[in-house]
């Protein structure tokens, strides 16, 4: 364990040390990038996901597609996916960002037909039968109810995009990749463990985010009713 | 299609010639991806079932589970290169926690899938809790666990390529040589074999879940 | 005033779900659709707002036919109410019940006060309010299910199988408030059951369907029990049809005799062989005694052990079938008749009982 302990106290010297948080190769620098990085693709597979999720799953058609798509995305390894677009086109950012967003929307879209898929029959011919017309049903009831599956979509999403980002580092491009990339490069270990500490933070953050998300967004009857079951 | 360098993308006599090397890299591949996912199944059982007996437990258990699965994988095999060093456990170990992670949550859905008429029954009529736990409520349970293991398995096989930055990738050396020699044939070879391989995985899994579930089959619907 | 024109609903796998039927639901009038499964009823019930469009014929609702409306237009101005309630689990009670409101246009500020007197008129604790739908058991979410139709105040109600989730205590207390408020309300109610028991209890005209969407009959309830149709509805119905149309008989058209009445002061000596109803100086009644059943007794028979009476039944408010159950029950094989202040006024033999069906008269 003494080994732990070292490896902590490197890594607790190398965040406190200024140059991290400075220049090109600093920490907030990085995350910027990182942040960027999955943050556009996050919001365009969101975008697509949810569009095509809530249409699907709204109408029931479809669905053995999307199932077969989100397994299929799910196979696809994403180093060999980031190494062929920089072995094909460089260091382009766009293609890879399509490639983030691709490997994105199959979760979105999964969890989202899944969740609209889930919502009580009864409800909905209820609602149907008290007069409320297609759109209203979806954004009325359909969706509240399916919130939960919806934000674990989008949740399993970003975790996708940001572990992407990281590998993206790998043939150059920018991130918190980079400390991991270059320091195995240099053999440094510490800069190799710090970068990796602060991935780390990042997945925690995330997680906060989407636990914060689910306790606001989502009616307390329907998170009662799971907490019943 | 040519790229820019003027290699073009696949040279199809390379892989005839390299079929050993090839299914070499595969197997391995294969084992450093599969066994992670088969202890991540054995020690997830005990586990969900705890999880499922105490409850209080579960939001706690859950919530690090979900933390693990946030963690990129390449930082979660540095973090390890630090104990294990530069060896196959280095990448095991984190893609074990990967499908503990996808797992114990899957059990203890499964388990909770065993509606309360069902369990009470079992009771009634003698099933001891270990007995009723064996014969009722795991094989009822066993789809939506199947389903998990799918998705452990398939995450699994693409996740080990990520271990060539430490040399321990599989078929991901193809992709980092391919890289380093400019030579994409081993690049796609390498990435297309390791899809295939997963939707292999995938497909015997369902294949598995319906042997062991004739009675879903009866009722003619599909897990 | 609801009109079925001949409906029929036929499937493209050839399954028939209507045939040709025709009928007209009264206004302010329950009608209740009854039958076997597959038979039709919440597939005719379903026509009137659309949420199933009949292959032959029309559904008119006073006069139009309700394919001249859109769809949702017409649903919002009728109430449904179905099985398993079909709450929404992400609003509160309250927000569940001004459903239709809100969609009609009102305010927070309008629709919660009304829907807040509706939790009260089906029996809810205005408390509950803020509650939902998963904190609720089975009986109070089918109140609040009736509320959320009741809501906007429409004219017609589409009831299916309302009250079948719960358990038969307080499914009775369901069908009892319900109607006391059709009592208030009178709206045109369609309710569609497969319990027989409660459509004759509940319905002011019953429709049987038949497997294949084929209605057999249509009747009052009294009608029904009379003379049904045919094997299939006396089979529906039940094997104690008898015994059910006492229940349209008023116990006062029930044939009295003297009752043989004994003062509870007298003495044990005064009982005879036959039965004698001991009252007290109200003229209550309180046993029954024969000398057989007295022993060695001594003195007056308020020291007597008396055979219980079972229950009595009043010439007032009680059917000729409650006074039938207490002849069944007594032990002298005599119901006791009780005014309302509940002194004895005579007595009925079981032959006398089931006579007053001979000339039935309403009992609503």
């Amino acid at each position: 364990m003494n080994n732990f302990f070292n490896q902590v106290q490197a890594v607790a010297d190398w965040l406190s040390s200024s140059a991290q948080w400075h220049g090109e190769d600093g920490i907030p620098h990085r995350l910027l990038q990182h942040l960027a990085y999955s943050g556009i693709s996050l919001f365009f597979a969101a975008l697509i996901g949810l569009s095509l999720g809530l249409l699907i799953g709204h109408t029931g058609r479809g669905g053995f597609l999307v199932v077969s798509l989100a397994n299929f995305a799910r196979a696809i390894p994403t180093l060999g996916l980031v190494v062929l677009i920089f072995n094909q086109v460089g260091l382009v950012l766009t293609p890879v960002v399509i490639a983030l967003t691709a490997l994105a929307v199959p979760p979105i879209l999964l969890n989202t037909f899944e969740g609209l898929r889930g919502v009580d029959p009864d409800a909905r011919d209820a609602a149907r039968g008290m007069g409320m017309t297609g759109w209203a049903v979806l954004w009325k009831v359909e969706v509240p109810i399916a919130l939960p599956l919806i934000l674990l979509g989008l949740r399993t999403a970003a975790v996708q995009v940001v572990a992407t980002a990281t590998i993206a580092a790998y043939v150059g491009f920018g991130g918190l990749g980079r400390y991991i990339v270059d320091g195995l490069a240099r053999n440094d270990y510490d800069l190799v463990i710090g970068g990796s500490a602060v991935l780390v933070v990042v997945a925690i953050v995330v997680q906060l985010v989407f636990t914060a998300l689910r306790r606001f967004i989502v009616s307390p009857g329907i998170l009662g009713q799971a907490r019943r079951s | 299609m040519i790229a820019a360098s003027g290699e073009p993308l696949v040279r199809w006599y390379w892989i005839g010639d390299h079929g050993s090397q090839i299914w070499g890299y595969t197997q391995t591949h294969m084992r450093v991806a599969l066994l992670p996912v088969l202890f991540g199944l054995v020690i997830s059982l005990p586990i969900g079932i705890l999880c499922s007996r105490f409850n209080k437990a579960y939001p706690a258990v859950l919530a690090t589970a979900n933390t693990i699965y946030a963690i990129p994988s390449l930082a979660l095999f540095m973090i390890f290169v630090q104990y294990t060093g530069l060896n196959e456990s280095t990448v095991m170990i984190p893609l074990t926690l990967y499908s503990l992670s996808v797992l114990i949550p899957n059990v203890v859905d499964g388990l909770a899938s065993v509606s309360d008429p069902v369990r009470q029954a079992a009771t009634a009529m003698g099933f001891g809790p270990l007995r009723r736990l064996l014969q009722v409520e795991l094989p009822i349970a066993v789809p939506i666990v199947i389903a998990g293991v799918r998705i452990a398995a398939v995450s699994s096989i693409s996740l080990v390529a990520v271990g060539e930055l430490i040399g321990q990738g599989g078929l991901g050396y193809y992709i980092v040589n391919g890289n380093q020699i400019n030579f994409p044939t081993e690049i796609i070879v390498a990435t297309v074999l390791i899809v295939l391989l997963a939707l292999l995985t995938d497909t015997i899994l369902v294949i598995l879940q319906r042997l062991l579930t004739p009675w879903a089959r009866a009722r003619g619907r599909t897990a | 005033m609801i009109t079925f024109d001949s409906v029929s609903k036929r499937y493209p796998d050839g399954t028939v779900a209507l045939d040709e039927v025709s009928l007209e639901c009264r206004t302010g009038q329950i009608t209740v659709f009854v039958g076997t499964s597959g038979g039709g009823k919440t597939t005719a019930l379903r026509t009137i707002n659309r949420m199933v469009d009949p292959t032959g014929g029309r559904v008119l609702i006073d006069g139009a036919d309700v394919k001249a409306s859109k769809p949702a237009e017409l649903r919002r101005g009728i109430g449904y109410v179905i099985q398993q309630a079909g709450l929404f689990p992400h609003r509160t009670i309250l927000d569940n019940i001004a459903t239709v409101p809100y969609l009609l246009g009102a305010s927070k500020r309008e629709a919660r006060p009304k829907a807040l007197e509706l939790m009260e008129r089906v029996g809810l604790d205005p408390a509950m309010a803020g509650r939902y739908p998963f904190q609720l058991s089975g009986g109070q979410q089918q109140r609040v299910g009736v509320a959320r139709a009741l809501a906007a105040d429409p004219p017609i109600m589409l009831m299916d199988e309302p009250f079948s989730a719960v358990d038969p205590v307080v499914r009775a207390e369901l069908q009892a408030e319900f109607l006391r408020l059709q009592d208030e309300l009178h709206k045109t109610i369609v309710f569609v059951t497969h319990d027989i028991d409660e459509a004759i209890k509940l319905g002011d005209k019953i429709a049987v369907f038949r497997t294949g969407g084929q209605l057999v009959q249509f009747d009052t309830p009294e009608d029904l029990l009379a003379a049904p149709a045919d094997d299939f509805v006396a089979d529906f119905i039940g094997r104690d049809r008898g015994i059910r149309r006492l229940s349209f008989v008023k116990a006062g058209d029930v044939p009295l005799r003297p009752a043989p009445v004994l003062p509870v002061t007298s003495n044990v000596s005064a009982v005879g062989e036959d039965w004698s109803l001991v009252v007290d100086a109200a003229n209550a009644p309180l046993g029954w005694v024969r000398s057989a059943g007295l022993g060695d007794a001594e003195g007056t028979l308020a020291d007597a052990r008396l055979e219980p009476l079972g229950h009595t039944f009043s010439i007032a408010t009680d059917s000729a079938r409650a006074a039938l159950d207490a002849a069944i029950l007594s032990p002298s094989g005599l119901a006791v008749a009780v005014d309302p202040e509940g002194a004895v006024v005579g007595v009925a033999e079981q032959r006398d009982i089931a006579g007053a069906l001979a000339e039935p008269e309403d009992v609503r």
